[in-house]
């Protein structure tokens, strides 16, 4: 029989070495949360950890003394603490596209690593969120941002699009928080029931919230997972969407353009397919995972990076085409100055990483060499970085009248928190793979062939 | 003289000390190698940065030191309100400010005892105007500079006023038996009639004894030269107002030269266009250095200061002043045209010279103005209970200094171990002095080289006098008692005449004595407390050429320049003057006008220069002249002469206080007395190692260097400053609205309208704005604006809610220069009110762009948005270590701002507030003319006008209603309520644009 049906299960053996049965899928991922991580874990979680109190000493510093400990200057109200939120929350794309439209999508192949495309989400978001909490003159203050009734009588200005960020990333926060762990809930059960001491049984039991595994509670976990898939997939449209906002309705030359809402999406997922891509070699490569994770995934992943890298680059191209069409000599400015001004190799710095680099995965050699990979996606993490950079500081350097022009120069602080968040992410993450299953056990077996129901007339047509 | 035994044994101990000091005159040296020395590196040294940020902060001891001084009784709160005085009402009262023999007539400001704030007096006769310049606004923190000297102090012993009083009255009648042999006067210039007296009855008292007065800068030139064309010691008056066409060689009245309030008001009043069938006057302009007059010129010719006076010469033999052939150097066609247009003008034209020009030079156009028949553009009064610098008898004076003939040298103010020229050797001659004496402000290099030091009185804290050129008296009174032990000009030399130590009140009390009319003392005195003055007259000397002049003509030679043989001028810093306001941190961080540097000066070369020196801006160069180098950072000039390097003097002070010590280079250390202004030939220049950062709030943006900025510049700048000739905006009336198109406004909602109550706004003109920087300082002073340091300037941080703007355009050796002032201009479609996440910027139903400092929350995205970039923020605590008596100087109606906050111009919303309650009390309405913001009342030129705009008899309606009214930025449609006037300019048509 050759029935189309059956299609989709050919993928396990792309998304799957070949020889896993549901005792190995549980018996390889479970092993790693249970017994004592690797030196190589240790080692990258000490680094994590020392910056991680970078950033606690930063930040201290930052509300004993004020933002003036930055570089900012008068033009350039945003330095890198909105520069890191933007690059943080593109980062935090990638895990719901992967969890949710590729789910939506039917993309089998995402199960491998969509577990831990969410947690990077999660830790994206929580890293950028710290960004514009910092950045204020009065933290101490940030409180006015809630709409919450007061004795002042004072809602906040529901014009701004900053107000507009605040609900947007907070809405895909929550919602990907609780696409994370409903995703976990049967993982959590199955460490819940391997657990051989009782503080495990019962944390982990708490986790589980009684997860028993029967046909009625897969049925409405399959539903609430499907609806939740539902409500993320516009979020990934939405949230960059309206951080692009902040830049597009305002009237700064490089700011208000229209092309921003989608252009924003497309680098966000083009940055987040980055970041998974370099987190997965690493891994990957702790804890030997070459089996769930294969080529096969990096492979799909890779053009992923070309596609969205490719949309990136027309928005570039697109974006000077659009200066020149309108005909504002402010608009022409901006750009020219983008590319040929003093910060001319921010500009091409971003231009190569994020333009010229992904092309070289129209080569099926290079999509499938682990060091080309790796070594392409730090291009494109560190290409996403300078987009920003060139967005929020290029653009406000020079604006309308040339007597305020000045130059944006970082001061060590401004270094030390960026490489603080780093620290941040880093530690969450590897917290997370150390105490949760990385890879989505359950949704792994869903594509074994054991888990057809038509598995013997498969077998049988071979 | 004996002075009391123990005492000079003291004595001998401090010459010891002084003469080490001396000896280790490489401090000068250490000057010119680098620019930040242990103090000052604090100023850059992020760690103590805190420390730096209160700049203007004090000790915790000095903090004390103010509440001993200030005695209990006095500071009792007003449990029983005096009945004149209502709490948080301010009171205003006349007083006056002298700098040399110029007077500023003075209106203060006064919250419950403590001046906060001054400005013109406008009723008096000679001014008749609120504005002032940038020295007087910044003098009011001068009172309360935290650094000033507190004590009187014996060689390292503190003492007191009465103690130094008995310890002269001692030795006084010694030197009164020997007639003032060896007894010797050092002042600066004054015109008071107080002073005048006591320096008369000093020259009775002590006939051996000299008097000499000396300013490092002086028009001491001008008048000279005057006395030699007309034979008469007399001053020069210019009346702008009267003339059509000017012809400057280097004089920068609209800048650092005498009178410039003055000047620039008649200046203004000559050019001012209201339409296009009104005429302006005609500036002709010859320089080596970019000034501030530049702004103004219709033609500008660029010519090294030295050459100027052979110019000069060519048309003296034009006009037939002198016979001596002419000499065109390839200028007669500029040279044939100016005079024709001078010619066709006579008695309605003005010639002047800078004062930095020769002597020589005055003679000429003293007499060229005669021929002209200038007799109503420019008079000569006699000095009249005034006395000006001697640069002769101050330097015969230091001689006998060195010679050991002077014992006891009395300095009234000045810092001459500082400032007076470097082949004086000033301080060496001091030590030989035997006890010298010096009375000054701050304890400085001149203090610290004399044997007694006493504190010298802020003019508001002691009686004083003043008279104007024109006659009319006017009285300095005091508007708080002394903050700290001191004694004023006045009680020091009458202390020095009589031997007695009277207080000032008494003594121009007994000189307005002789004054007044006696019937009617009392109450003319008390009207004049009240006006300020009393009126009085000088009329006019009759004036005509004595002598030859074709001799001193000959003196004038000018010398081929080259690179090895280069051309120094030094020129009055715009900011600290000669030094004298190195501690002020207001005019410190005030930008010059034109290079827009702050906090430091820099050598300002051509690019030429540059380029053959292979320099760009802050590179070090050694500059050499006569066996003697400094080194000091360089900065490029469009519209400098080739071979010419032009400095400031008053930076590198290195004995200043907190603020002043060790900021910019001591150009002072080049200057002799042979060339005290323009050292023409034998200068070197080279490169040196290194840069020192120099803190320009303006980028420059390599005009050369950078092409793409500089060619966006040029692009944006017609419609940014729109600019026409006076002929072209007769052919076209409505030029300034046709440089943008016009979009057809289409609203997507409905939009308030502003259209009922008052509706507030403002028109600059900048036809007027000759970018004198007064409106800037008026502003820091009302709004109590921090001043930031060098550090902070240098990121970009410069706090001024006024700013003037600076472009060039044309040709980069002799470019045209614009300014155009730009506070917040309320935009009604405000952006910057859009972003604001918490609405802690909104617009009010007056059409105000309010700033809540409590609701801000500093997330500085309204700055971002904000197309003028006139946003402020508080980077950090700038105000947190500000001590107690910086405190007294701010203006209790405005708040002070914390850090995390924006904050921008609020069109003085605390005058509006004031003129609102006074007007609701006598139950009327806001008359035009209620509110004067700080900027319009600080403008001499009357650039700037405010008022309501719904009202359309008010004088900013009017000039709005003007066909040169323009929105800056007006494609934007943000319907600014700030509107400015376009400039023009007045070429003369025979000339092409510039020669």
């Amino acid at each position: 029989m050759n029935n189309k049906l059956f299609k989709p299960n050919r993928s396990a053996e792309e998304s799957l070495a070949p020889g896993y049965t549901f005792s190995t899928v549980t018996e390889d991922i479970s092993r790693i949360v249970e017994s004592k991580p690797p030196q190589k874990w240790w080692l990258l979680f000490g680094v994590a950890f020392s910056f991680l109190l970078v950033l606690l000493g930063s930040v201290g510093w930052l509300f004993f003394e004020g933002t003036g400990i930055w570089g900012l200057n008068n033009p350039v109200g945003w330095g890198w603490a909105i520069v890191n939120f933007v690059f943080w929350v593109g980062i935090g794309h990638a895990g719901t596209l992967i969890s949710a439209v590729l789910f939506l999508f039917r993309q089998q192949w995402r199960t491998a690593i969509n577990r831990f495309a969410e947690a990077m989400t999660i830790f994206a978001v929580i890293s950028a969120l710290l960004f514009p909490t910092i950045h204020v003159g009065r933290v101490w203050l940030l409180y006015w941002f809630f709409p919450v009734p007061n004795q002042m009588a004072m809602w906040p200005n529901f014009r701004s699009p900053l107000m507009w960020d605040f609900f947007a990333v907070g809405t895909y926060f929550t919602v990907s928080l609780l696409f994370w762990y409903v995703g976990l809930i049967p993982d959590l059960a199955t460490i819940r029931d391997r657990a051989k001491t009782s503080f495990r049984k019962i944390t982990y039991g708490i986790l589980a919230l009684g997860w028993r595994g029967g046909n009625r509670q897969w049925k409405h976990y399959e539903q609430a997972y499907l609806m939740l898939a539902g409500l993320a997939t516009p979020l990934v449209l939405s949230v960059h969407s309206v951080v692009a906002t902040d830049f597009a309705t305002s009237i700064i030359p490089g700011w208000h353009t229209t092309i921003f809402p989608p252009y924003f999406v497309a680098g966000a997922i083009f940055s987040g397919f980055g970041m998974v891509m370099t987190l997965t070699l690493i891994a990957r490569n702790i804890y030997h995972l070459e089996n769930i994770i294969t080529i096969g995934h990096l492979e799909k992943m890779s053009k992923v990076i070309l596609v969205t890298g490719s949309m990136v680059g027309y928005s570039y191209i697109m974006e000077f085409f659009i200066a020149w069409y309108s005909g504002n000599q402010f608009e022409v400015f901006a750009f020219i100055n983008r590319a040929f001004g003093p910060y001319a190799w921010a500009y091409w710095i971003m231009f190569f990483s994020n333009v010229i680099t992904p092309q070289i995965f129209w080569v099926k050699k290079f999509r499938t060499s682990i060091p080309v990979l790796f070594v392409a996606s730090i291009f494109v993490n560190i290409g996403m970085w300078f987009e920003r950079f060139v967005i929020t500081v290029i653009s406000l350097s020079r604006d309308f009248l040339p007597s305020s022009w000045d130059y944006f120069t970082p001061t060590i602080w401004d270094i030390l928190v960026f490489l603080g968040s780093f620290g941040l992410f880093f530690t969450l993450f590897l917290l997370f793979l150390r105490f949760l299953p990385m890879v989505a056990m359950a949704e792994i077996k869903g594509i074994l062939p054991e888990a057809n129901p038509h598995h013997e007339k498969y077998h049988e047509t071979h | 003289m004996n002075m009391d035994k123990n005492m000079s044994e003291l004595k001998g101990k401090s010459y010891w000390r002084s003469l080490n000091h001396l000896e280790n005159n490489a401090e000068y040296r250490k000057f010119a190698e680098s620019e930040f020395q242990e103090g000052a590196s604090e100023v850059v040294d992020p760690v103590t940065r805190r420390k730096f940020l209160s700049i203007m902060g004090a000790s915790m001891a000095l903090a004390g030191l103010v509440s001993c001084r200030r005695p209990v009784e006095k500071i009792i709160p007003y449990v029983t309100k005096p009945e004149e005085i209502t709490l948080g009402i301010a009171k205003h009262y006349a007083s006056a400010m002298n700098l040399g023999v110029e007077v500023f007539p003075l209106l203060v400001e006064n919250h419950e005892g403590r001046p906060t704030k001054i400005a013109g007096n406008k009723q008096h006769p000679t001014s008749n105007e609120s504005a002032l310049n940038p020295w007087a606004y910044a003098s009011i923190l001068n009172l309360y500079d935290p650094d000033r000297a507190v004590e009187v102090s014996y060689v390292d012993e503190k003492t007191t006023v009465e103690q130094f009083a008995g310890v002269w009255t001692k030795n006084y009648d010694a030197y009164v038996a020997n007639q003032g042999e060896g007894l010797a006067v050092l002042s600066e210039s004054f015109a008071s009639p107080s002073l005048s007296k006591i320096k008369d009855e000093f020259a009775q008292t002590f006939p051996k004894a000299r008097w000499v007065a000396y300013d490092p800068v002086s028009d001491e030139n001008i008048y000279k030269g005057v006395e030699i064309a007309f034979g008469q010691k007399l001053r020069p008056i210019y009346h702008f107002d009267k003339a059509n066409v000017i012809l400057s060689f280097e004089a920068d009245f609209l800048g650092t030269d005498s009178n410039m309030t003055q000047n620039a008001k008649g200046f203004a009043e000559a050019r001012r266009v209201k339409t296009e069938k009104d005429s302006m006057n005609r500036l002709y302009l010859v320089e080596s250095s970019l000034s501030q007059t530049s702004v103004m010129a219709d033609h500008r010719l660029r010519m090294s200061s030295n050459e100027i006076g052979q110019f000069v010469k060519t048309f003296a033999s034009e006009f037939g002043v002198i016979n001596e052939s002419i000499q065109y150097d390839g200028r007669r066609d500029w040279v044939k045209a100016v005079v024709k247009d001078l010619k066709k003008n006579k008695g309605h034209s003005l010639i002047v010279a800078g004062r930095q020009q020769p002597a020589e030079v005055h003679v000429l156009v003293a007499a060229m103005n005669l021929v002209l028949g200038n007799q109503k553009t420019v008079t000569y009064h006699a000095f009249d209970k005034a006395v000006v610098s001697d640069s002769d008898g101050f330097y015969a004076l230091v001689s006998d200094m060195n010679q050991g003939k002077i014992e006891t040298l009395f300095m009234l103010g000045g810092n001459l171990v500082y400032a007076a020229p470097t082949d004086l050797q000033f301080a060496s001659a001091l030590n030989k002095v035997k006890h010298p004496i010096y009375l000054g402000t701050h304890y400085n290099e001149t203090a610290s080289r004399s044997e007694w030091h006493v504190p010298t009185l802020h003019y508001l804290e002691a009686w004083g006098d003043a008279i104007s050129h024109d006659g009319v008296l006017t009285v300095t009174q005091p508007m708080i008692s002394p903050l700290f032990m001191g004694m004023n000009f006045l009680e020091m030399a009458n202390l020095i005449t009589t031997g007695e130590y009277l207080k000032s009140y008494e003594l121009v009390r007994k000189t307005w004595d002789s004054i007044l009319p006696m019937d009617i003392f009392e109450s003319a005195w008390q009207k004049s407390l009240h006006n300020g003055y009393f009126s009085g007259t000088n009329k006019p000397a009759r004036v005509s050429v004595k002598g030859n002049l074709n001799t001193f003509a000959k003196n004038i030679k000018p010398l081929k320049l080259g690179v090895d043989n280069l051309e120094l001028s030094y020129k009055l810093s715009p900011q600290i003057h000669d030094g004298r306001y190195a501690n002020n941190g207001w005019l410190q961080e005030l930008p010059d006008p034109v290079t827009k540097i702050t906090w430091g000066n820099a050598a300002i070369i051509s690019s030429t220069m540059a380029k053959k020196l292979d320099v760009e801006n802050q590179d070090m160069v050694k500059i050499e002249y006569d066996g003697i180098y400094m080194k000091v950072p360089v900065w490029i000039m469009p519209g400098q002469a080739d071979y010419t390097i032009s400095l400031t003097l008053g930076y590198g002070r290195s004995v200043s206080g907190r603020i002043g010590t060790d900021i910019g280079f001591n150009a002072t250390l080049l200057r002799t007395t042979k060339s005290p202004y323009i050292t023409a030939g034998g200068v070197k220049i080279s490169k040196s190692y290194g840069q020192t950062a120099i803190a320009c709030v303006q980028d420059y943006h390599g005009l050369d260097t950078e092409k793409l900025a500089a060619d966006a510049i040029q692009t944006r700048l017609p419609a940014l400053v729109r600019e026409a000739t006076l002929d072209e905006y007769r052919n076209e009336p409505n030029f300034t609205r046709d440089i943008t198109e016009e979009y057809p406004e289409v609203s997507m909602w409905k939009e308030f309208l502003y259209d009922t109550g008052n509706q507030w706004g403002m028109s600059i003109d900048l036809n007027m704005c000759t970018s004198c920087n007064a409106c800037t300082i008026a502003c820091q002073s009302e709004n109590n604006i921090p001043v930031i340091g060098k550090e902070q300037v240098l990121k970009g941080r410069d706090m001024s809610w006024i700013r003037i703007d600076r472009y060039f355009a044309g040709d980069i050796e002799n470019p045209e220069v614009v300014m155009q002032p730009v506070a917040c201009q309320h935009c009604e479609l405000a952006p910057c009110e859009q972003v604001c996440p918490v609405a802690a910027t909104t617009h009010t139903e007056d059409g105000l762009n309010t700033m809540t400092y409590n609701r801000c929350i500093g997330t500085r995205y309204c700055s971002n948005n904000c197309p003028y970039k006139v946003r402020r923020f508080n980077f950090h605590n700038y105000t947190k270590d500000t001590p107690d008596i910086v405190q007294m100087a701010m203006n209790p109606d405005v708040s002070i701002r914390f850090r995390g906050v924006m904050e921008k111009c609020t069109f003085c919303t605390q005058r509006i507030a004031g003129a609102r309650n006074k007007a609701r009390l006598e139950d009327r309405g806001i008359m035009d003319g209620d509110i004067i913001t700080a900027c319009q009342e600080a403008c001499p030129t009357e650039a700037i006008v405010f008022g309501d705009i719904n009202d359309p008899k008010s004088r900013v309606s009017e000039l709005k209603k003007q066909n040169r009214d323009y929105d800056l930025l007006s494609e934007l449609n943000l319907r600014p309520r700030t509107t400015y006037l376009s400039k023009l300019r007045n070429p003369n048509p025979e000339l092409e644009q510039h020669a």
